[in-house]
């Protein structure tokens, strides 16, 4: 089947069709009667929507891009740096040789790594279904806790991002009860850019995977305080304590509210850290 | 009960094509142990969580119990029934032997492959590189450490035979 | 045992050619090739898949089962509810108080309330989603220590204290009065999932003559065969059950749920006259099996200031949740080793196993010593804070040694290397150096470095009869079958049976299989449990080889023309002492044999001599013999996140005599990164009853990227009991890393947490609560 083939039947059946690609977050979700079985449109065959490519300076990633076609990328441009970071960690590599983004994106929950990672890139997403396209940003297409902004007879085709500039550090920090095969407890995603005259903080973007809710987010607050901030190791203590006042976290079994408090600061101050290592020499 | 759509479906699996009428939500872990009756992949917990139900598809160790039979068309799938014979074992599977790494077994099957896939892309594998490429398959009677000793010994072997 | 029995015991270990060598194990080649041997491999193909509906309250009275619905779903051929049941409804590995099927009472989350057989999984499970219950809510009890207050929830009629028995030894009074420094501390231990990869699974089918026969994963086969006979209302002559290739056990097999999984399959086998096959999720896995216990408990230890431990008061209390399983026994073992393998002239420790709404706790290798062992490990190390004392001269100031009584006044009268094991683990570990090294990070990543000791009273003890059956049949091509209802599921310990028996009769390993464990050709056993195996198996094995060998002997002399008291065999072949040209093969004597109907099958049978101890205040000799063990962790902290990297654990062990050192290790291994789960990672957590956590991604078990640095040394001080002085070493290596572990991480944060798992949470919180 193809792109055409699934765009067409997606027309024709948008009211009970999912359309799945490595199945890794539907499957077990099927199975276990957390959603009903409906129709299954298998995508994993179309090779056209698997793709990392360049053009002008933007990324562009066909949502079929495995997780581990991520972890392979090599050259060192910061989001090539930053997907590698959240690839290395996700799942497992069983898992990663099926998982793509597209079905990591659409999830639309706090437990996908990608999603922190797409919000501090800023990307964009398209969307494209039988009579046409249309472009979302990242923010916009993640609605609520397993809610995304697609239609019955659309899917998701790519996540796009403008290349952050030559110079721009970036950081992705998980935290879970083991090394490996893990739900994030906290997970902290970081772009920055320093003004190499002055040390000031040109440009910051850091996601959570919670900050209030129930799925990632960015953190405007902390964003808008160290705009302009000397990166130095003051600035880096008062972001945690801005951070401390943004969150919203609540307590489950796995953790509590306070525990995940403190450890979202650490996890931002060594992002930050890591940053300032890489950006201005430790 | 529902009623799903059947497709007729070319599978690969070790080496051999079969021809199969698949539903659309048969996982390729069921038409692989019930169709095919290849019993050594396991289902240990059909969440993707265990790995015992790995296998190979195209040179790459994916968890069979999150792959829809329908998407495997067109594919090399190769089990542990495919690597090695009683007469003629796989290197991962003799080292195995030597080492007992097996113990109650159930994850033998995806540990050997697990292996074998490694030694197929490198064959100069470190002690952690053996302990990512299994990381996706747990064990729950060895500790993994006559497992990562026996692939290392097995990756030792087949470099000696290529001399 | 004498000194003289001790030099008889070295003098047996040498030049043994079989027993103490690095072998491989028998059933190898099936697990690496892959082949169909699982009881899910095994299935009868017109066979009935059942679903099992459960409850989903964690006490409640059954007001309706409605389960007509489900019957009219086609494809379903029947759906049974305990009126089903022709026999007896109750299935329970130790005390009455379970039903098989819940009629009219739910005391946990997870209880078979009915069960739908139909032709294939999916409607199966379409079905029981339309069986429904109504319930009628009671209160419920969730905490043991609120079980135990006279005005908590009854959870049985009977009371909420499943078992409670005492130690009492000297006079605690008097204990404490004597010293300088007492402390008080209370620890806590979680229910932890033992995690087979192979869930539970169970089949049946009607023979011809109306028997049943069950085939299944499970460490018992006979305690499975009397239960489902119970249930089926039939002798058990009636019923045949073999246990399948079993993929892990850890415990929790020789528990209910083999008896749940054949009895419902042999009821619905039985109603409608089809094979059926019940198999678990891994959710209904985690949610109905037996778990480990979980313990509070409250340690007062009272010492002199040179170090010399003068009292213990302990409160023990576990959590064996709505049904007792082997709780009971497990508190036993708790109680006897409350105090850690040291010498304590007074002692008082009161054990309770109480009931709860939580779901069963039961068997699960170490059998409370792991609980106990955390909280007397942590408490030495808290004693030694207090005493400003180094922990390891502490704990050598009181270990128990030859001469010396333990906590239920045992004289350790083997030879007991605990100390060997100490001085060891201390060695390997760089103990000293790194004790005063680590303590000097600073920063963000801090080590730590710590030590725990145990003893493991071996077998049965005061658990029940402790005997075992092997047979041994040789075949006319003269291969050996080592077939007995003691069962294989990961240990190697069946193989170790063979290597013992290749050892007796002289012959090479090679020519050994394993045979099946199936109740129709095997002798009843007892249970495959309390790492027995190679110490009363083993036994039971030699005495079989023995009676073999004198057969063969014989014949060989008859053959020969020759006194067979002059014959000895060695790699198949029996040879003259005085003339070694005077040979005849191993396969000359089988032809022999069985050309003159001389059966060549035999069974050695061994009973354990029982414990003698006195059971109001438990003391005297309480088991056979006893395994020892040090056991040093070094870890690294994360100052800022409380996350605690294993780095290294350096275990030793007093293993006796190991029968095959290279499986022998597997298990240290194995057991050693299931004892570090236990310590870091792995909890299942009730909330108000039910599970929150019944899948493995929510469930951790530790990962090839988590484990340490293993050193592992073995130490032979020979035992009284076990063929060639082997001590029993399935279970004790699991006692102690949670202990050692959490003792590192106090010397590397200077806090100590009370309870394990150690999660980052709790670590970090812990520090910062003693910086208030």
């Amino acid at each position: 089947m193809n792109l055409d083939d699934a765009l067409n039947y997606l027309k024709e059946n948008p009211s009970d069709t999912i359309p799945v690609a490595g199945g890794t977050d539907l499957l077990p979700r099927i199975r276990s009667k957390k959603m009903p079985a409906r129709k299954l449109l298998d995508l994993s065959g179309i090779m056209d929507l698997r793709y990392v490519k360049e053009e002008q300076g933007v990324i562009k990633i066909g949502a079929l891009t495995t997780i581990a076609d991520l972890e392979k990328q090599r050259d060192s441009s910061a989001s090539t740096k930053l997907l590698r970071q959240v690839a290395e960690r996700f799942g497992s590599p069983n898992i990663r040789s099926v998982a793509t983004v597209g079905g990591n994106v659409c999830a639309a929950s706090s437990s996908e790594d990608l999603i922190p990672a797409f919000l501090v890139l800023n990307a964009n997403v398209k969307i494209i279904r039988k009579d046409g396209t249309r472009e979302l940003p990242f923010r916009d297409f993640l609605i609520s806790k397993r809610k995304n902004a697609l239609n019955g007879d659309e899917i998701l085709a790519e996540v796009s991002f403008t290349e952050p500039r030559a110079g721009t550090a970036c950081s992705f920090q998980k935290l879970g009860m083991r090394n490996i095969l893990i739900i994030a407890l906290v997970s902290v995603a970081t772009l920055l850019e320093v003004d190499l005259a002055d040390r000031r903080i040109s440009s910051v973007r850091i996601a959570l995977n919670r900050l209030r809710g129930k799925i990632p987010e960015r953190t405007e607050g902390v964003e808008k305080w160290l705009l302009g901030q000397d990166l130095d190791q003051k600035t880096v203590e008062k972001a945690t304590h801005v951070l401390g006042e943004e969150l919203r976290l609540t307590s489950d079994f796995r953790a509590s509210a306070e525990y995940r408090c403190e450890a979202a600061k650490v996890l931002l101050r060594r992002a930050l850290t890591q940053c300032r290592e890489d950006l201005l020499g430790k | 009960m529902t009623r799903l759509a059947k497709h007729l479906v070319r599978l690969n699996v070790n080496g051999r094509d079969h021809a199969l009428i698949i539903e659309s939500n048969e996982r390729l872990l069921d038409v692989l142990r019930d169709r095919l009756n290849l019993k050594g992949v396991k289902e240990g917990c059909g969440t993707g969580d265990c790995g015992t139900c790995s296998v190979i598809i195209d040179g790459r160790l994916v968890n069979s119990c999150l792959v829809l039979a329908v998407q495997a068309r067109g594919k090399r799938i190769v089990t542990v029934e495919g690597i090695g014979t009683r007469e003629n074992l796989h290197p991962v599977q003799k080292a195995f032997m030597k080492y007992n790494a097996a113990q109650c077994g159930f994850c033998t099957p995806a540990m050997v492959l697990a292996g074998k896939n490694l030694l197929d892309h490198n064959s100069t594998p470190s002690r952690d590189e053996i302990r990512e490429a299994i990381s996706g398959v747990l064990c729950r009677c060895t500790g993994y450490y006559k497992l990562i000793d026996a692939i290392q010994d097995a990756a030792e072997k087949l470099r000696e035979d290529k001399l | 045992m004498t000194e003289t029995a001790l030099i008889q015991r070295l003098r047996e270990a040498e030049g043994l050619v079989v027993v103490g060598k690095r072998i491989q194990r028998l059933d190898a080649l099936g697990k690496v090739l892959g082949v169909p041997l699982y009881s899910s491999d095994i299935v009868p193909k017109d066979a009935l898949r059942l679903k099992v509906v459960r409850s989903t309250v964690p006490h409640a009275l059954i007001r309706r089962i409605d389960t007509d619905q489900a019957k009219g779903v086609p494809g379903v051929l029947a759906v049974l509810t305990a009126k089903d049941i022709p026999g007896i409804n109750e299935a329970y590995a130790l005390l009455p108080d379970r039903p098989l099927l819940a009629g009219t009472k739910v005391r946990s989350q997870g209880e078979a309330i009915a069960v739908v057989a139909a032709v294939d999984s999916e409607t199966a499970e379409e079905a029981a989603g339309v069986v429904s219950v109504e319930y009628e809510r009671l209160p419920a009890v969730f905490s043991p220590l609120e079980a135990m207050k006279s005005d908590a929830v009854r959870v049985h009629e009977t009371g909420n204290v499943a078992k409670y028995l005492k130690v009492r030894k000297g006079n605690v009074e008097e204990g404490f009065r004597q010293a300088h420094v007492i402390i008080e501390n209370t620890y806590k231990t979680q229910f932890q999932d033992p995690t087979a990869l192979e869930p539970e699974v169970g089949m049946a089918w009607l023979e011809r003559d109306g028997s049943i026969t069950c085939v299944g994963s499970m460490q018992t086969p006979f305690y499975v065969q009397a239960g489902v006979a119970k249930v089926l209302g039939i002798s058990t002559d009636k019923v045949r059950v073999i246990q399948a290739t079993t993929g892990g056990a850890f415990g929790p097999k020789s528990d209910e749920m083999p008896i749940d999984t054949c009895a419902i399959s042999a009821l619905v086998a039985y109603r409608t006259g089809k094979p059926a096959i019940l198999a678990y999720t891994r959710e209904e896995s985690i949610i109905a099996h037996t778990k480990r216990h979980p313990f509070v408990i409250t340690l007062k230890t009272g010492a002199k200031n040179d170090g010399r431990l003068t009292a213990s008061d302990a409160l023990v209390v576990s959590d064996t949740g709505a049904y007792a399983s082997l709780g009971p026994l497990v508190i036993i073992r708790a109680c006897f080793h409350t105090t850690g393998p040291y010498v304590i002239p007074h002692v008082k420790t009161d054990a309770y196993c109480m009931y709860t709404n939580n779901t069963m706790a039961g068997s699960f290798r170490g059998f409370g010593s792991p609980q106990v062992h955390f909280a007397a490990e942590s408490q030495m190390d808290e004693l030694a804070k207090k005493l400003d004392m180094d922990p390891l001269d502490l704990r050598l100031k009181n270990i128990l040694r030859s001469g010396l009584l333990t906590a239920t006044s045992q004289l350790v009268d083997e030879a007991c290397g605990l100390e060997e094991c100490t001085k060891r683990a201390v060695d390997a570990s760089n103990w000293h150096a790194k004790r005063l090294d680590l303590a000097r990070d600073r920063g963000s990543f801090r080590r730590g470095i710590g030590i725990a000791l145990m003893y493991h009273g071996n077998s049965l003890g005061p658990e029940g009869n402790d005997y075992a059956a092997v047979h041994i049949v040789v075949r006319p091509d003269a291969k050996v079958v080592v077939r007995t209802a003691l069962t294989e599921y990961g240990t190697g310990a069946i193989s170790g049976l063979a290597q013992i028996a290749a050892e007796a009769l002289g012959l090479p390993i090679d020519v050994f299989e394993l045979g099946r464990a199936d109740t129709a050709s095997c002798q009843e056993t007892g249970p495959t449990v309390a790492s027995r195996v190679i110490v009363i198996g083993g036994r039971a094995t030699q005495i079989a080889a023995q009676k073999l060998k004198e057969k063969i002997l014989a014949v060989g002399g008859d053959i020969l023309g020759c006194d067979p008291s002059k014959l000895t065999i060695q790699n198949a072949v029996v040879r003259h002492s005085d003339d070694p040209e005077w040979t005849v093969s191993f396969q000359r004597i089988v032809e022999e044999c069985f050309k003159r109907g001389i059966s060549l099958t035999e069974t050695g049978f061994y009973a354990a001599p029982k414990c003698e101890f006195d059971h109001e205040n438990s003391q005297g000799t309480t088991y056979l013999q006893y395994t020892y063990g040090a056991v040093v962790a070094e870890v690294e902290v994360d100052m800022e996140l409380g996350v605690v990297k294993p780095l290294k654990i350096t275990a030793a062990y007093d293993v006796g005599k190991a029968i095959n050192p290279l499986s022998l290790e597997g298990q240290i291994e194995g057991a050693t990164i299931q004892g570090l789960g236990y310590g870091l990672m792995e909890q299942v957590t009730h909330t108000d009853g039910i599970v929150a956590n019944p899948t493995l991604g929510d469930y951790y078990i530790p990962t090839s990227l988590d484990i340490p640095e293993l050193q592992t040394i073995i130490v032979e001080f020979p035992g009284a009991v076990g063929p060639f002085g082997a001590k029993a070493m399935g279970e004790p290596p699991i006692d102690l890393p949670a202990a050692a572990i959490a003792n590192a991480v106090a010397h590397a944060t200077g806090s100590r947490v009370f309870s394990i798992p150690l999660t980052a949470e709790k670590v970090l919180f812990a520090m910062k609560e003693r910086q208030r």
